[in-house]
């Protein structure tokens, strides 16, 4: 017996539907039954199609956006650069200082370009489950972000966490973004500390990585994770809002869950799992 | 100077992609003998001798080096690229790519073709002009051309 097999049918015209079939045994005093339900589900697929259909589009604009956005953002700061280079002379002080806020927008735009291409590439790539030694892994992030924030003392406190089957490279990438929030988000503590621990819920390993900085307005976390929002001003912390999207996609890719808790000025943590 | 005492071939559609390229160059002295055309037809026309350059070119003196964007109009830089490889008398051009896309199917189309380098356009100035210095030691006064 079964649920959900999806045949074809024919109508009186002729021409094929796709239906749904569900069987069920009946005990009866006759000996058993079977009972068939047949289920029309036309528009079922026909909306899967167009929700496919959708997504493709919508991957193939952001790739196109973002690809063809770099030409004219590698002219705006090329030109810049030699206008500052070759006219030096001409510039008054002021003149330089509008030549390097030009610069720092097309740096900031440049960033957002490269986070947009790398969350619309997520949705193409395939998932490849290998083996992870999460502990190792870790390390070696902290070490690669840590390179970048070298005048933050952190206090890290990594417990022994799980390993796990997922796709290498976007795990990695997971744990990047996570990790680099967590320290540019705690940097402004007199004692900045991280902790990132695993445990087990049901059939899926979960991870966290928790910070003791500036936190977030609890009431705005369903905002976390889309792309663009942020819950901080620019002025503060840099960033385009794309990372915790792209850390969302990529868990719910391999079949996980993505959740944070946090209050103002008192830390936040994020969580994900993985199917074990 | 004359079409026959050419040094690179600059292929690329973007004027502003093409006034940095060859300012980088010029601050470097390789773009004294450079020829910059706007699409595939032209470079083909201008590798081959044929149409516009008819007259003026010699199909058998080759460009030192041929720069060549993949996105233009009319003829793209996969199909000039595939031409100049595939014909016995221009194979041997040494040609890079140089684009924005970073993109696997374009990468490894090149390469497939017979692309001697691919270069990714830094978006980051100083980058870009690093690379362009770089690549024009390297192909115009490094790299041994072929005789």
């Amino acid at each position: 017996m079964g649920e959900g097999l999806e045949l074809k049918a024919v109508k009186k015209d002729g021409t094929l539907f796709p239906v749904e079939i569900s069987l069920s045994p009946i005990n009866t005093e006759d000996g058993m039954l079977i009972s068939a339900a047949v289920r029309d589900i036309s528009s079922r697929k026909a909306m899967e199609a167009a929700l496919i259909k959708t997504n493709a589009e919508l991957e193939a604009f952001t790739y196109s956006v973002s690809h063809d956005l770099r030409a004219p953002l590698r002219g705006i700061i090329g030109f810049t650069s030699i206008l500052e280079e070759e006219y030096t002379s001409k510039l008054d002080e002021e003149a330089k200082r509008i030549t390097g806020v030009i610069k720092n927008n097309t740096v900031k735009m440049g960033r957002l370009i490269d986070d947009l291409l790398a969350f619309s590439r997520m949705g193409k790539r395939e998932i490849v489950k290998e083996f992870i030694d999460t502990n190792k892994l870790v390390r070696d992030v902290i070490k690669e972000v840590s390179q970048l924030h070298q005048n933050i003392k952190i206090n890290w406190q990594i417990k022994p966490l799980k390993n796990v089957r997922g796709d290498i490279q976007t795990i990695r990438q997971v744990w990047i973004n996570l990790i680099s929030n967590a320290i540019k988000y705690s940097s402004h503590e007199k004692e900045p500390t991280i902790t990132i621990d695993s445990f087990t819920d049901g059939d899926q390993y979960c991870f966290f990585v928790k910070d003791n900085g500036v936190g977030f307005n609890d009431q705005y976390k369903h905002k976390l994770f889309k792309v663009f929002q942020r819950l901080h001003d620019t002025s503060q912390f840099e960033g385009t809002g794309v990372g915790l999207a792209l850390v969302e996609k990529i868990i719910s890719r391999h079949g996980g869950k993505v959740w944070a808790e946090g209050e103002v000025n008192a830390g936040a943590c994020f969580y994900f799992s993985i199917p074990v | 100077m004359n079409a026959n005492s050419v040094e690179v071939l600059l292929v690329e559609d973007n004027m502003s992609d093409a006034e940095l390229t060859i300012r980088e160059l010029k601050k470097n002295h390789m773009a004294n003998n450079l020829v910059h055309v706007v699409n595939g037809e032209e470079a083909l026309a201008f590798i081959f001798s044929t149409g516009k350059y008819q007259e003026t070119r010699s199909a058998i003196i080759h460009p030192k080096l041929v720069l060549l964007d993949i996105q233009m109009p009319k003829v793209n830089g996969l199909e000039v690229l595939e031409k100049i490889k595939s014909n016995p008398v221009t194979k041997s051009i040494p040609v890079v790519i140089l684009t924005s896309s970073k993109e696997n199917p374009d990468i490894e189309k090149c390469y497939s073709l017979g692309v001697n380098s691919y270069i990714v356009k830094p978006v980051n100035f100083e980058n870009f002009s690093l690379a362009i210095k770089n690549l024009g030691f390297y192909w115009l006064l490094l790299n041994q051309h072929p005789l």
